[in-house]
């Protein structure tokens, strides 16, 4: 993909952010949060055989979590569990190589999505097993901004 | 059934709303967005129904794309939205639904008379020029990013300030609450007007019941002003990288508009307290 063309799909992404909502009785549901400035993302799951059948997200952050967001659910949707969770072992590994100001994003949506993998999990033993959040490492863009804003005075 | 009608309100409200943006004929813009207001008007007066009758009701909505090329085809987008609640409303006998009914009616046959309308939507077109000049790069990267985030949160504004206004009895705060939504919704149009001649105008996505419903007034007034404070250093820095004048001007404009919200806030605060 060049760059016209990576620019064209980010674009088409903050235009119409795929699989953004909540989903009616989902099979399981994760959080990921940023512990420093309260952002999360909520994935909701439908699985059956072993496959995402349906995703959905839900962001209380930036554009740039939404478009993480959105490419991420339309990649993972029809993928077996073992599919999406090999690709969200590379998608940690790429975040490693980001910035950490970048990194905060995708690293939101891939720990909500490990949370709803969790969640399925404790639902085949307890049905009633509580929602889990797993927590960010990286720190974003907005808030490195709002430091230097701080710094510069 | 009850949520259903406040949803396809609030839909009817938003087809409306951001086709009077796309649209080259400012003209008939400006008329659509009038509608808009009256369709806005409705869901709340249907909400302050449901909030008396105890009726249970949702914000929460659909994705809504936007994908008309042509200004007939945009009447018809709006059309098929207004009649969309027709079907949902009963002719009950209902003062207020008869009144509702009828706008709807005199609307719709409004847009009728457009479906013949041959004039190019170019609001979708992602052609990234404004008034037909390319910005320079850096400018115009973070001129769309800020587009986006904040058109986003005029809207979730508007849907808080809205919900905020169900459940404060203070007469004041309910005035401070309206104004907020006029002028969120101000700086929506504004925002939705330069993201149309961009070509990249699009209906924000929806806010849930976590963000519009919040647990403490208190909180939510606190982290607003915060976030005001950050919006006003965004606009401010928005000014200093665009390399033109009319748009340095505009954000110089918001920046400063800002400071009334800022104001208003802390009054709301003041009175919480």
């Amino acid at each position: 993909m060049d760059t016209k063309e990576i620019y064209e799909t980010t674009m088409d992404h903050m235009m119409n952010p795929r699989n953004y909502g909540k989903l009616e009785n989902p099979d399981a549901v994760g959080i990921g949060k940023n512990p420093q400035n309260g952002e999360m993302v909520i994935i909701y799951l439908k699985i059956e055989n072993e496959k995402i059948e349906d995703i959905k997200f839900q962001a209380k952050a930036c554009m740039t979590t939404v478009i993480a967001g959105s490419i991420f659910t339309q990649t993972v949707k029809g993928a077996t569990l073992k599919e999406a969770r090999e690709l969200t072992s590379i998608m940690l590994e790429k975040v490693k190589q980001m910035p950490p100001e970048e990194a905060a994003c995708s690293e939101l949506v891939a720990e909500a999505f490990l949370a709803a993998l969790e969640h399925h999990e404790m639902r085949a033993k307890d049905p009633e097993a509580p929602v889990p959040t797993r927590m960010i490492e990286n720190e974003c863009a907005d808030q490195s901004l709002q430091k230097e804003g701080v710094e510069n005075g | 059934m009850a949520e259903r009608v406040f949803t396809t309100m609030h839909e009817g409200w938003l087809r409306l709303l951001f086709t009077s943006f796309a649209v080259n004929d400012r003209e008939w813009g400006e008329r659509l967005y009038d509608y808009s207001e009256i369709l806005y008007r409705h869901m709340r007066f249907v909400e302050t129904l449901f909030v008396e009758k105890k009726i249970e009701y949702s914000y929460e909505r659909p994705s809504l794309a936007l994908e008309f090329k042509s200004e007939g085809e945009a009447a018809r987008f709006c059309h098929e939205g207004v009649e969309k609640i027709l079907e949902q409303m009963n002719e009950s006998g209902d003062p207020l639904a008869s009144r509702i009914i009828h706008d709807l009616r005199y609307i719709s046959s409004t847009l009728e008379r457009e479906f013949e309308r041959e004039g190019e939507v170019t609001a979708f077109d992602k052609s990234l020029k404004l008034d037909g000049v390319e910005l320079e790069k850096s400018s115009l990267d973070a001129l769309v990013l800020f587009l986006f985030e904040e058109s986003y949160k005029e809207y979730e504004l508007i849907i808080i300030y809205s919900y905020a206004q169900t459940v404060v009895e203070n007469k004041r705060l309910f005035e401070i609450f309206q104004i907020l939504i006029d002028e969120s919704k101000f700086h929506l149009k504004s925002f939705a007007l330069l993201m149309a001649k961009l070509g990249i105008l699009a209906v924000p996505r929806m806010v849930t019941q976590e963000i519009y419903r919040f647990d403490s007034l208190k909180r939510f007034l606190t982290e607003g002003i915060e976030e005001e404070k950050g919006a006003k250093e965004q606009c401010r820095a928005l000014a200093e990288a665009v390399d033109e004048e009319k748009l340095r001007e505009f954000f110089d404009f918001i920046n400063f508009q800002e400071d009334y919200h800022i104001t208003l806030m802390k009054e709301a605060l003041e009175i919480i307290e």
